[in-house]
């Protein structure tokens, strides 16, 4: 018998996805994006973003569906992401996975979007190795969580303070006049820059914060420091070397990113640890977990960057791996919940 | 999908009508003759997508799957999260099923409603906007929309006017009788994505002879506010 076939729907933030996985194999992965509406903005407008989801979703179901090689009718379970989020967005996935699962007689289940970051991993790489520690760094979220007890238990080790690591990013690029979302164009500027030209704090490295923050992070000051660093050439009548600023930052945030990592793994004994999120994809921060993992001894795991970005098939992931541990649907009547601990799986 | 499938003589023709334009979450599926099978209502502006899962589930259970023929839903114009609840669900069941999905102006069916109550005068009917707005909309005494739909400020418009809210049942009533007329669904080029500003060509375009497709009808813009965590420095 072949491993039953679960739908995911991802609509909490900017991207409408749909997900289609049997068991651990993946079948399908649409994604429409909402992303240049919001680029004159300089950030993500919720009621632009719950329009574009009720356009895209729809066309996203039957494109997944034809890629799967399945009709509606094949899927055994639904899953969506029923928070965190934006509250209006993530209303229209909910209702679509409502609809979906009372005309196809099948469970639905609401899912915590911030475990799909890391059990989707399982689509690429297998199981989970159990515990694992999970790394989450995007525009939304900047989180270190211990997973345990087989994915059952995910506790949040450490969180940003202040802005996320993928703000930071926006928010450097736009000093550098570079376009949103500027993860991606800081990246690629700093290819030409040297990382050791600026020497940028590392937030919560202070006197005291080790103690006080093990698995914390703050990126407001890196962002006040190259404001500042930008103003003084700027006064200076200096050219900016926009090359060098966004290397050196981008080598803050990777040093800080994954020193914190590696000591979650030390000081808690994983030996596993999955980096998620869209900057996952920043190419220093890859290399640079790659080398620390390596010095320590620590397995690194990252799927490929269209599965670390918000997507439906980690939604998809994660109603399987419920549906195959026996865990009940969510009552009919769950919510959409803007602020979902990370502790809560499901509803 | 240009043309409704129009196959009303069917026996045991069912349309399931869906709308959340409002603080209610309505939902209902009626015969042939337009009586009603079920008739469901929630009351409460803020938890339309957590009601609804419920309703579906009664509906579903009540209703013969293959007699389905359409699923009406209403398009609003409505306070915009709500809205997008029966919407999306419509579209959901649609997919899933196999089955159209037309979308009708709310204020449509509210004044379907109206008129029925009150037959051989005309109608204006209007429901709450917030913001002291209200959306608005005319009939004549055939039920033809003349006017509308509009964003008004409350002190502009007539005291003694209905306003309501639209029905599920009505919603699927009204779908009914289009497609008994012959109604065309309209194409996705009418400009139904038009906001504040240009009610002119909506009217034109969407007088109430039309099926819609299963879209909001927001007429206004949406707030481009980022929220202070997602704002960059300017
Ligand atoms: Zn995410």
């Amino acid at each position: 018998m072949s491993a039953p076939i679960v739908l995911g729907i991802e609509t909490s933030c900017d991207e409408t996805g749909i997900g289609i996985v049997r068991g651990h194999r993946l079948l399908a992965n649409e994604i429409a994006s909402s992303v240049d509406e919001h680029a004159r903005f300089g950030g993500v407008v919720p009621e632009i973003a719950s329009r574009s989801h009720l356009e895209a979703i729809e066309p996203a179901l039957r494109r997944a569906c034809i890629t799967a090689g399945i009709t509606l009718g094949n899927v055994d379970a639904i899953a969506v992401t029923a928070g965190p989020g934006l509250v209006g967005a993530l209303i229209v996935g909910v209702a679509t996975a409502k609809g979906l699962g009372a005309a196809l007689g099948v469970p639905v289940y609401g899912v915590n979007h911030l475990a799909g970051h890391v059990v989707v991993d399982e689509l690429h790489h297998g199981p989970l190795p159990d515990p694992t520690v999970g790394l989450l760094v995007s525009g939304g979220h900047s989180s270190l969580l211990l997973v345990t007890d087989d994915v059952a238990s995910i506790t949040a080790l450490g969180q940003t303070l202040d802005d996320a690591a993928g703000e930071a990013f926006d928010k450097v690029a736009r000093l550098l006049g570079l376009p949103f979302p500027g993860g991606p164009w800081i990246d690629r500027v700093a290819a030409d820059g040297d990382p050791q030209a600026i020497d940028f704090p590392r937030g919560l490295t202070g006197p005291g914060d080790r103690e006080r923050y093990p698995y914390d992070f703050s990126f407001s000051g890196l962002k006040t420091a190259v404001a500042r660093w930008i103003s003084a050439r700027e006064a200076a009548g200096e050219r900016v070397p926009v090359a060098d600023v966004a290397a050196s930052m981008q080598e803050a945030v990777a040093d800080v990113l994954t020193a914190r990592m590696v000591s979650a793994c030390r000081d808690h004994g994983v030996g596993h640890v999955v980096i998620g999120g869209g900057v996952a994809a920043n190419s220093r921060l890859r290399a640079m977990a790659q080398e620390r993992c390596d010095a320590a001894g620590i397995l690194l795991r990252v799927p490929p960057p269209d599965l670390c970005t918000d997507n439906g098939a980690m939604v998809a992931a994660l109603g399987a791996r419920l549906l195959a541990s026996g865990a009940d649907p969510s009552p009919v009547d769950f919510p959409a919940t803007s602020n979902l601990p990370v502790t809560q799986r499901s509803w | 999908m240009d043309r409704v499938d129009l196959r009303p003589e069917r026996v045991g023709v069912v349309i399931i009508g869906i709308d959340t334009s409002s603080s209610l979450t309505s939902i209902a599926a009626i015969d042939e003759a337009g009586d009603v099978v079920l008739s469901a209502e929630h009351e409460d502006a803020r938890r339309h997508a957590e009601v609804i899962g419920p309703m579906l589930a009664d509906l579903v259970a009540a209703v013969d799957r293959s007699a389905v023929q359409a699923i009406a839903c209403g398009v609003g114009p409505g306070p915009y999260t709500g809205l997008r609840v029966g919407i999306a669900s419509a579209i959901a069941i649609g997919a899933a099923w196999d089955v159209p999905v037309h979308g009708l102006c709310s204020l449509d069916a509210l004044a379907a409603q109206v008129l029925s109550e009150q037959p051989g005068s005309g109608a204006q009917v209007a429901s709450d906007a917030r913001r002291q707005e209200l959306y608005w909309a005319e009939y004549d005494s055939s039920g033809e929309r003349v006017a509308g739909p509009r964003v008004r400020p409350v002190a502009d418009v007539d005291e003694g006017i209905v306003r309501g809210a639209a029905s599920g049942v009505w919603v699927a009533r009204r779908v009914l009788a289009l497609m008994r007329a012959g109604a065309s669904v309209a194409h996705v080029d009418v400009p139904l994505d038009v906001h504040g500003g240009d009610t002119g060509a909506t009217e034109a375009a969407l007088r109430g002879t039309f099926l819609l497709p299963p879209r909001p009808l927001y007429l206004r813009r949406p707030d481009a506010m980022v929220p202070r965590h997602l704002r960059a420095p300017s």
